[in-house]
């Protein structure tokens, strides 16, 4: 069967609806195709939804003496005074009463703002998680007893946790008569008050 | 599906028959002369968008046989079509059939050139086809359509002579592998039976005899078989006219048999063989015809626009199909995805029902997870200087002579020699201990500087008994690892050495260092 050029004109109408109605098949099956996918999608994110959903009814027991547990260790924390937003009067108030009673020299401190705490291991918790303020102090000592007791004293004021990271004692009683109450040492030490802390944005 | 005319035309007249699903019906009889085309364009004007199938049934058609080259596509084209236009003046209604190759050496193809050669009476009622825009899907001959009976009608044999009865007269037809390759049209009355039926057998024997001359068919070939197609009432007559012999084997059909077996389900009363030879003819529609394609150009642009409409259509019908399948899929998982949602709802409510029974948080579950865990590393890495202290004062009182000057403590990396394996291994983390990974780099560091009462300073060997039994007691503190110690003198072999053994350094005191580490949490 050979067309020649006029006729093929004559089927211009046929080349037209045909070309429509393929069009209009190929754009039918992209669209199913576009939507099966999509409803693929929505099944498979369904199932996973569905499967978390399951794992945490199963996981529940598990989950409520994992809390417990962690309620223990929170315990813990409110009862070191770190629940509590950190209050630096309070905790001059705590430096200068140990002082008075445990009848020490001169102390110096200088207190950083508060900042995340960053140990190694630490990872963000969420919006309630672990602060620090670094802490300096320098201290004169008749005994290293007295900064023993002070760091001791500092902690159980519970103010705060008191994570010391670092003291250098040195001894400065060169010339100093044996018997004499008078500084015997000097210390000055880095430490950490770990707080808690509810954070808007972690 | 497209309606079928049946055009038979004789040198007496043309009879326009309609052809559906096997029932045959004349519409029109029309006299072959000039007079009648305005009628037949009228015909055909009433239905263009019929399809025509021309029947001729003419005295003037002519068979020709001959061997050509064996050669293919353009170059054999162009052979036919010289050598029909070296044996017909008038090619427009010609056709050349391939009967097959010669088996010798040479190879040549056999071929049947055909053309009726008087094609002016056809002219006429094929511009009138033309000019109406009729869809004429070509122009048979009787001959042509033979083979078609002949197979459908139960013949058997390889070559056999087709005689039939039409209106147009006595028509033999020679067959041979199934293929046309001889036919002769006699006149006949059909009203004497019997002359027909002896007409019959004489014609055949004559045929035979001028087949065999022309080495049409061979000489040692056998008796030739003949098959006659006689209405079922002269059956008889046929066969007792038609009595075989040592040339002629006879075999009479009944026509009316054969039409019914053949499909054809009514004919008018008045049609005689040709009734059998149209039916064939619509029914099996058969490739070779004589028209030229500038006569089917309706048919064809019909057949195109048809071709066109149904690819369109299956693609069309296949995409639906395919989408319709896609949806049914997208449908089903959208049904399995809301069931799974509801489930997960169910599960999230049933869980929620649960959590109610947890006791209070401070914060969500996964929060206070994490922040115990930062908890308990902050544990794990919080030293006491109290205990290391301690040890240092147990060593200390093993050693009187030595006084502490300053110590330096600190949480931190170790130095890398307390890290390197001294016979004293990582311990593994203990149960419900946080994990390892930095932590185990951690360690609390201490420096302490001290000095050697009560000995000389240039006694080297006294201050380093002295300072080696301080950190030999060191060592045997649990976890404690002893990384330097630095004399005021270095006794390596691999060093310089000086010193005064005199009453000069009398007032001197040796003082010495020692780098000690210990792992956090041990």
């Amino acid at each position: 069967m050979r067309l020649a050029r006029p006729d093929i004109k004559e089927l211009r109408l046929s080349i037209v609806a045909v070309a429509l109605l393929i069009a209009l098949g190929v754009a039918c099956a992209v669209a199913s195709e576009y939507y099966l996918e999509r409803a693929k999608n929505e099944r498979e994110a369904a199932k996973q939804q569905r499967t978390e959903a399951q794992k945490r009814v199963e996981q529940v027991a598990e989950e409520e003496r994992e809390i417990r547990r962690n309620l223990v260790f929170y315990k813990s924390m409110t009862d070191r005074g770190m629940a509590v937003d950190e209050n630096r009067l309070d905790i001059i108030d705590s430096i200068a009463r140990i002082k008075k009673e445990r009848r020490l020299f001169e102390i110096k401190y200088s207190i950083e703002p508060q900042k995340p705490l960053q140990y190694a291991g630490v990872k963000p918790a969420g919006p309630l998680d672990l602060v620090a303020s670094r802490m300096k102090l320098e201290m004169l000592l008749l005994h290293e007893q007295d900064l023993l007791t002070f760091l001791e004293e500092l902690e159980s004021s519970g103010k705060a946790y008191v994570s010391v990271r670092s003291c250098s004692v040195a001894r400065m009683d060169a010339g100093i008569p044996a018997l004499a109450v008078t500084p015997r040492l000097r210390s000055e030490c880095q430490v950490d008050l770990v707080g808690l802390k509810r954070v808007k944005n972690p | 599906m497209a309606e079928k005319r049946l055009l038979y035309f004789t040198s007496r007249q043309v009879c326009a028959c309609r052809w559906m699903s096997g029932r045959l019906e004349i519409d029109a009889l029309f006299a072959n002369k000039e007079e009648s085309i305005a009628e037949f364009s009228k015909y055909v004007a009433s239905a263009r968008n019929a399809l025509y199938y021309l029947l001729v049934d003419v005295i003037e058609e002519d068979f020709h046989q001959e061997n050509i080259p064996y050669v293919r596509g353009r170059d054999r084209r162009t052979l036919l079509a010289r050598k029909l236009a070296q044996r017909y003046r008038d090619v427009s209604l010609a056709l050349t059939l391939s009967l097959g190759y010669e088996t010798g050496p040479r190879r040549e193809e056999k071929v049947l050139f055909s053309s009726f050669t008087n094609t002016q009476q056809f002219q006429p009622w094929l511009a009138t086809l033309r000019a109406c825009q009729a869809r004429l899907a070509g122009v048979f001959s009787v001959p042509l359509v033979s083979p078609l009976v002949g197979k459908r009608a139960g013949v058997a044999a390889s070559r056999y002579l087709l005689v039939s009865l039409q209106r147009a007269g006595l028509r033999q037809s020679y067959v041979e592998n199934g293929q046309i390759r001889f036919s002769r049209l006699g006149l006949a009355d059909p009203a004497d039976a019997a002359e027909i039926a002896r007409q019959c057998a004489t014609e055949s024997a004559r045929m035979q005899q001028y087949l065999t001359s022309v080495r049409i068919v061979p000489r040692d070939a056998g008796p030739l078989d003949i098959a006659v197609l006689a209405p079922s009432d002269q059956v008889a007559l046929f066969r007792t006219e038609c009595r075989s012999n040592a040339q002629l084997r006879f075999q009479v059909l009944d026509l009316d048999s054969t039409c019914r077996n053949s499909g054809l389900k009514s004919a008018p009363e008045g049609l005689l063989g040709e009734r059998l030879f149209l039916h064939e003819l619509a029914a099996a529609r058969p490739g070779e015809q004589f028209a030229q394609e500038a006569e089917r150009r309706f048919y064809n642009i019909w057949r195109a626009r048809l071709t066109l409409n149904s690819a369109g259509v299956a693609v069309f019908l296949f995409c639906v199909l395919l989408a319709g399948l896609r949806l049914m899929d997208a449908f089903n998982a959208k049904e399995l995805a809301q069931a799974d949602t509801e489930q997960a709802r169910a599960l999230s409510a049933q869980y929620a029902k649960l959590q109610t029974q947890f006791p209070q948080m401070p914060a969500s579950s996964e929060n206070l997870k994490g922040l115990v865990a930062n908890y308990r590393t902050l544990e794990h890495q919080n030293a006491s200087l109290a205990l290391i202290l301690g040890e240092l004062s147990r060593a200390l009182s093993a050693a009187p002579q030595i006084e502490v000057e300053r110590i330096d403590w600190r949480v931190g990396v170790a130095p890398r020699a307390a890290l390197e394996p001294q016979g004293h291994p990582p311990a593994p983390a203990a149960a419900g201990q946080p994990p390892a990974a930095d932590s185990d780099r951690d360690y609390q560091v201490v420096e302490i500087s001290a000095r050697v009462n009560a000995a000389d300073a240039s006694d080297y060997r006294n201050i380093t008994l002295l300072v080696d039994r301080f950190v030999e007691t060191l060592r045997q503190q649990p976890g404690l690892q002893v990384i330097s110690t630095r004399l005021p003198f270095d006794i390596a072999a691999e060093k310089s050495l000086s010193g005064d053994i005199g009453d000069e350094r009398a007032a001197e005191v040796p003082r010495f260092k020692v780098l000690a580490a210990k792992r956090l949490g041990s």
